[in-house]
Parts: C-alpha cells; structure tokens; sequence
C-alpha cells in the first residue's frame, strides 16, 4: 500500500477519533461541578441576589456573611479573570436554567473597561457552542480561537491546558453522583498571602502613571449584561468596592473613567455605587492589592455591603 | 600503508592525549578516540609536524577523515 | 508562514505534492518559487533582502576565485557581516534605527525573519570563503544558487547549511515513497516536540524569568533548568520538522542535534548542540585560527575557543547578556582544556549520570543570560541564585506554584504531565529518533502522537493570558 495512502489513512482515523474525544469532553466538562456553566444548571441555587464580576467579587462578596443579614438568599456568579462578554455569557446561562433573581450586583471599575484586564475566557464556553447565543458571543470575542472550532476537538486543543484536568474531575463527579460544588455558593476565599504564581507580601497591580484605555467592546457588554437583566424583571446595581487609596494616585484618568461608568448607567437607568470613601479603603493592612481584599477586609466589606443591601435595596423594594 | 609511520604516528597520539596504551586503528575517527577533538585536533597537528619535520597546509588537516589517511598523508609529506 | 500553523500545513500539502509529480528542472522552479512564496508571505521587504544579497554575493563570488580581488572579497564579506550585525542591532534596540532602511516592517512577522537573514549571510560568508580556498567553483546559475540560499524549510532556523550540500541534491530526481515515510515521521516528532513539550514549558520558564518576585535560588536554577529543556527541544523539534519537511521533498538537511542532554562534558555538548552552527564557526573561525598559532598548543586552542565565542555571542544578539553567556561558556571550555581528563576510561552508568547532570546545571546556569529580558532581570536573577535564601521556607509557594504558573489543582496537573511526557522522551530519546528516522511509515505510532499533540500540545495564542490581574 502507498505510502501516501497510509497518511491519509491515519488522518481519517484521526478524524473519526478526535470527534468521539470531542463529545467525551463535551459530556465530561459539563458533568464538573466546580465549573459554574455546568454547576448552575446541574444543581440550580434558588437566590434573590446574584453578584457578578470578575475576580473582586469573586474572592470578596460571601453569601453566607450577606444573607445573615440582608435576610435573602444570595449566590455569586462571578468568576476570575472575566470581562463582561464572559459574564453576559454566563448570566444568559443562569438565566436559561433558573429562576431569575430578584436583583444583580454586578462589579465595574475603570479596569473593567480596559481590554487590557482581564480577558474574554473562550475555553469556558466550549462545551456550548451549539447554543447560538454562545456560538455568536464567542466569535465575536475571540475570533482567533473561532475559526478553527469546526475542526474536530480543535475547541479543546486550543487550550488544552485548561480542560484536561477539569475533564477528568467531570467524570469523577459523574461516577461519584456528586451533585455540588465545591463552593456551593460560588464564593472562593482568598488566599492569605500568594496570588497564583507570583508570591508576594503585597501584589503591586498599577504602575506609575497607569492610563485606562475604554474599549467599545467592553461597554458594549457592560450594556448587554445590564439589559439582558432588566429583560428577565431584574434589578440592576453597578458597585465598585473600595480601591486601596494610595493606589488611586496611580491612576490619572481615573476621573474620566469613573464618569464614562456613570454616563453608562444614567443611559441605562441603573445606579452605580461607589465604595471609595470607606475608612477601610486607606488601611493597607485590609487588602493584599490594590483591589483586592484580605480575610478581615472581605469581612469588613461584607457587613458594610449587607447592611447597605438591607437599607437601600430589599427595604426600598419593600 | 606504511607500518613504521603508523607506529610513530600511533607514539604521537600516545603522548598528545597522555595514554601510554592507546592502539590506533586507520579506520578511527576523533568519535573513537577520547580526547581528539576540535580543541585538541591542532596540538596534535603540531606534534605531528615537530616529529616527522613536516608542515601540514589548512586544507591538509582539515580534509582527513580518519586516521589511515592521516598516516597516508604523513608519508606522502616525509617521502 | 510559522511552521506550526494551518497555513504552512496547506502550502506544504501543495508543494509536496507538485514536488512528488514534478521532473527537474521545473521541479527546481517550484521549490524556488515555493522559497520566494515563503518569505514573502512574512513581509516583501526581508524577500526583497534575500534576493538583494544573493544576488550580491552571487557578483562577488564570480570574481573572488583564488587570489583575484581582495578587496572585493572582503567587502563581500563585510557587507554580509554587517547585515546581521545590523539585524540584530534592530533587535536590541527594539527597532530603533541609527538610520531609515525605507519602511522596513519592524513587526513581530519581521523581527521573526531578521532572525532567519543571520542564518542567511552566515551561509553566504561560508559560500564566499570556500570559493575564495577554491574549495568550490563559483555557481554560475542564479537561480540556483538563489534556490540553495533561499530554501525555505531552513531558513528561518536551520540547520545552517552550506551551499556545497545542497548543490548536488538540487537536480535529483523527485523523492521516492521512501522520503515521504520517513520525513512524515520525523516532521510529526518535531510538532510533538514543539508543541508538547516545549511550549508546555515556556509559561514555567517565562513565570520566573520574566516577572521581578523574590524567589528562592533553587526556584531559580529549576527555571533554568527548564529553560535549557525547553529550548532544546523547541530548537531541536524546529530542526525535525525542517529535515522531514525537506525529507519529503526529496532533499537531506545536516542534523542539528546529537543528544547534547546526556553530554559528560561541555566539550562534548558543543559536539551534541546545533551542530551546524558549531561546524561553521569551527570551520570558518575556530580552525582557522587555532591553526595559525597551533605552535603555542592549547594555548592557540584557548584563542580560539575565545575568539569564536566571541562572535557567536554578537551572531546570536548584541547585549550584556549574550557576551556573559559566552564567557560562561568561555570559561568551562578553557578548564577543560586545561585542567580536563583523557584517560578514555569508560565510567559507569551513575558517573555518567552524574557527569551529565552536573553539565546542564553549568549550561542551565549560562542560560539565565541567554534568557533573561536584561541586564537588570538577570542580574536580580543572579542575586536570588546567590543568596542565602536558596531553599525557600514554602515549597509549595515559592517552587512549586511558580513552576506550575498557579496554585490550583489543574495547574499541578499539568506540570505533572509536562514532566511525565518530558521524562519518557528523555529516557526513550534514541528510541524515539529512530522510529523518526525509520524508512517505515507507522501508523499506529504517528498516530498516538498525533493524538498527544491534540490533546497535550500547545496551539492557541501564547500571550493570550500574559496579563493576569490576580
């Protein structure tokens, strides 16, 4: 048989094998309880409150310690490293599997409009890409990663680093009949010292003179999130919790930034609350970043934004 | 090829590389023996030419390729 | 046109497969056509380079033969040596020009092929002084000499090959079913190597390389170590894909590798590592020289050890760094020369293994200059190395996370299979370059691998998650 046959012969069978690794994925990823697109639909939280964001409501909004009392139930969506297209995504996810919650706290600051923070996390969104909405959302944010997606198992080759281990973890909690996460309440408590790979006392985020660029495709989401709530009857709140204040000199258009969020939500008719004047946000001893707090600064903050919760969100609705 | 130049080219070796057994074979190259190498290769030229009175050209000893046409090339040089 | 993209797959398919129905010489003509197409693609100014010296060193050699023209010849050769002297100036200073070259494209793509014109003149110098010595006759066809220059499966990072290997092999008959077994094969080894296990290490390395934390020495010198890996087989499966590529199109590349990782000595890894590198600066530079002085013995070999990694330290960039990894080099090689054993003695297999260990911490330890992004990173590198701090009080913290780029659970995971598929191809290295080389097309193993590189290899945009808030 002709070399060149044999060749083509393996690349047949590589086509075949790599569609059946394909749906094994598939299946696997969407069995992992500790990833949120398949938790929030394989065990739906029941929740009045949703909080949503990136990494700084992720480690620093606990459910536990707002519900004690704000007197509703609460779950956080938010997820690490994500813009606003990511968490579009994933409230329309929520959304489709779940009763829609009374309100939305979603976290913005300057950041948030800068591509250059955080990122649009595709290889989230690989197991549901027949979903159109998905299909559409991702191409538009990652097209790179897009165009090679109807090759099989090439969705999951392009990051392969992110799902082989979350693939096996599926099947372990498919065989295991594990039906939670591991943070039911989708709060992750911050590490004490190290952030990641890069161990520190205390992790720099801006240097000197840091200069936010908005990008139209981040606003562009921001909206799309806001209206995607108000859709489903949801109200809306924009927060930003307190940035460390020397860091804040870092930060030269800060000003600009903070009124590009504000113009975003007088168009769209949501409040946008701002933490900064918080006594805590001048105590570095709180934060193990410029954004991010610690322990005692996350317990801090929780009981400032519980009780701001009660008063001016579930009481004025009452 | 001639058995006494090999011997003598052999007693060269010896003394380069400080081995007092070492056998030479015409058919190695500096892969079968340790210690010839790129940074030994011209003292061994040198001694060659100092015990056979001889001077090499560049072409010369960076054309062999193993030590039986080196040993050739000693004896057309000596002859 | 990287090799690991779609777009060189699809263009390679189609000259292989016009190569394999072709008769010379229009097959030449293709494969020319194919070269231009090649370089081209990247940017028309580094094609409009390549033609450029070419065809002036196509002018020169036709009236250097012998001991005609001094002058031009030297000029010839300054002219090619400037040009990566001046390249790599560009690199340095980030694309900052002394003067305007007109709209020279300083983009990543070029930057990428300002790389592959210093392989490029360093074979034209090659060309010009062995048709100087009349080792070779001037080419009188330009069109294949400008083939043999511009070959495009070497010329972005070898093997650096000299015009009188490939002068013969450009008018063979098209390739046999045999080369296409074979350089199948050896091209699938190279994406396994590129792409599962050096890409697989780049974050680990570039997570302790590129950042300012305080780390620990022994996190340092692991990095480093990893870095000596990674290139190793970034470099060596760059070669396997270009000698399998070439391999199919009916044309033999030189090995760039002999498995420098087992070398017992320094002397011996520059036996083992870019080979053919090496054997242009021996030949050309190293030999030269050394036979000149060869009456004061190794101290002529000690001149040119300096000498000829002297130049490779500007071939490979003009810096700090690329000089203080030359004189590491520079150093090891001199101690060996001097202080070194001949005995011939065979050593047992755990003096082996030890000699070869402690030689690639010595080259890992060069290659902290070679990697690092400057003068001021690598010297805070070297101050982490030097310290008392050489073991951490937190293993997990400030080795293990940094290695893994994270903390979490699938990053653990991943490094474990970095390593696992590292340490197998390590230890079945010569098992695994001949079946690379092996005449017979496997399917089954071209197939696992193939699998492996799906699944473990590296594709999607490798700055995508530089930026990472926390």
């Amino acid at each position: 048989m002709k070399t060149g046959i044999k060749i083509l012969m393996v690349f047949v069978v590589l086509w075949v094998s790599l569609l059946l690794l394909e749906d094994l994925y598939d299946f696997g990823l969407k069995q992992n309880q500790n990833i949120k697109m398949a938790s929030v639909k394989n065990s739906p939280p029941c929740t009045d409150l949703l909080v949503h964001g990136p990494c700084e409501p992720l480690w620093m909004i606990s459910p536990a310690l707002l519900d004690k009392q704000t007197g509703i139930s609460s779950y956080n969506l938010a997820l690490s490293h994500s813009d606003f297209a990511d968490n579009y995504l994933h409230l329309y996810y929520y959304l489709k599997h779940n009763r829609a919650p009374t309100y939305l706290l979603l976290y913005v600051t300057p950041e948030s409009l800068d591509k250059h923070y955080n990122t649009f996390n595709s290889y989230r969104f690989a197991p549901y890409l027949e979903d159109s909405l998905v299909n559409a959302v991702v191409k538009e944010n990652d097209p790179d990663y897009f165009k090679y997606t109807w090759i099989p198992f090439m969705k999951y080759a392009y990051y392969n680093k992110r799902f082989n281990f979350d693939v096996l973890q599926g099947y372990k909690h498919y065989f295991s009949g594990r039906k939670n996460a591991y943070y039911p309440d989708g709060f992750e408590p911050p590490t004490k010292r190290a952030w990641g790979n890069h161990a520190g006392e205390f992790a720099e985020l801006y240097q000197e003179n840091t200069v936010f660029k908005p990008d139209s495709l981040r606003e562009k989401y921001l909206v799309k999130t806001i209206r995607l709530a108000k859709e489903n009857h949801i109200s809306v709140y924009l927060y930003e919790s307190p940035v460390l204040f020397e860091a804040l000199a870092f930060q030269p258009n800060r000003a600009e930034m903070i009124s590009r969020i504000k113009t975003i939500a007088a168009q769209e008719q949501v409040p946008f609350v701002q933490f900064e004047h918080l006594a805590m946000a001048k105590e570095k001893k709180y934060f193990v970043s410029t954004l991010n707090f610690n322990m005692e600064g996350l317990r801090l903050f929780n009981d400032t934004l519980s009780r701001f919760i009660r008063k001016n969100i579930v009481e004025q609705s009452q | 090829m001639n058995e006494e130049t090999f011997k003598q080219v052999e007693s060269v070796f010896r003394k380069v590389f400080k081995r007092p057994d070492l056998l030479i074979r015409p058919e190695d190259t500096a892969a079968d023996i340790a210690g010839w190498d790129s940074l030994t290769h011209m003292t061994l030229i040198n001694e060659l030419e100092i015990f056979f009175k001889i001077t090499f050209t560049f072409e010369e000893v960076t054309s062999f390729k193993n030590t039986g046409d080196l040993v050739k090339l000693v004896t057309q040089k000596i002859s | 046109m990287a090799f690991c993209s779609p777009q060189f797959l699809i263009f390679f398919i189609l000259v292989c497969g016009l190569n394999f129905v072709l008769k010379n010489p229009v097959r030449k003509y293709l494969l020319l056509f194919a070269s231009l197409v090649f370089i081209g693609w990247f940017n028309l100014y580094t094609l409009g380079a390549v033609v450029f010296f070419s065809g002036f060193t196509f002018i020169i050699a036709a009236r250097v033969t012998g001991d005609k023209n001094a002058f031009i010849f030297y000029f010839g050769l300054l002219v090619n040596c400037l040009a990566i002297v001046l390249f790599n100036y560009l690199l340095a200073s980030d694309g900052l020009v002394i003067f305007s070259l007109n709209a020279v494209d300083f983009s990543v793509n070029a930057l990428l092929l300002l790389v592959g014109l210093s392989f490029y003149n360093l074979q034209h110098v090659a060309y010009l002084v062995d048709v100087r010595r009349k080792r070779i006759p001037p080419e009188k066809n330009f069109l294949d000499f400008l083939l043999i220059s511009a070959y495009f499966p070497k010329f972005i990072s070898g093997p650096l090959t000299l015009y009188q290997q490939l002068r013969p092999q450009i008018n063979w008959p098209a390739p046999q079913q045999i080369n296409l077994g074979q350089g199948f094969n050896r091209m699938v080894l190279g994406f396994f190597k590129k792409m599962v296990l050096a890409d697989r290490l780049a974050p680990s390395v570039a997570s302790v390389f590129d950042y300012n934390d305080e780390l620990p020495g022994i996190t340092v010198m692991s990095a480093a170590i990893l870095f000596t890996i990674q290139l190793y087989f970034d470099f060596s499966g760059y070669s396997d894909i270009a000698i399998g590529a070439s391999k199919m199109l009916g044309i033999d590349l030189p090995e760039n590798f002999d498995f420098p990782l087992r070398a017992r000595s320094v002397t011996e890894f520059w036996r083992k590592w870019h080979r053919s590198l090496i054997h242009f600066f021996t030949t050309y530079i190293f030999y030269p020289v050394s036979f000149r002085y060869r009456r004061y013995k190794k101290h002529a070999a000690a001149i040119a050890v300096i000498l000829t990694f002297f130049v490779s330290a500007l071939w490979h960039g003009i810096g700090f760094t690329f000089m203080m990894w030359a004189l590491c080099h520079m150093v090891y090689l001199l101690f060996e020369l001097y202080v070194g054993n001949t005995s011939g003695a065979s050593p047992g297999r755990l003096k082996r293994l030890v000699s070869a260990a402690l030689i690639l911490i010595l080259v890992s330890f060069s290659n902290i200059f070679f990697r690092s992004t400057s003068s001021a990173a690598c010297m805070h590198l070297l101050s982490r190395l030097f310290n008392f701090d050489f073991f951490p009080e937190n293993w997990a913290v400030e080795v293990l996370a940094p290695i893994a780029v994270g903390g979490h659970q699938a990053d653990l995971f991943n490094l474990v299979a970095t390593f696992f598929f590292l340490c197998l191809t390590v230890l079945f290295e010569r098992k695994i370059f001949e079946y690379a080389s092996t005449s017979r097309f496997r399917p089954v193993i071209t197939f696992l691998f193939i699998l492996l590189i799906f699944v473990f290899g590296v594709f999607g945009n490798s700055q995508r998650f530089i930026y990472m808030q926390f």
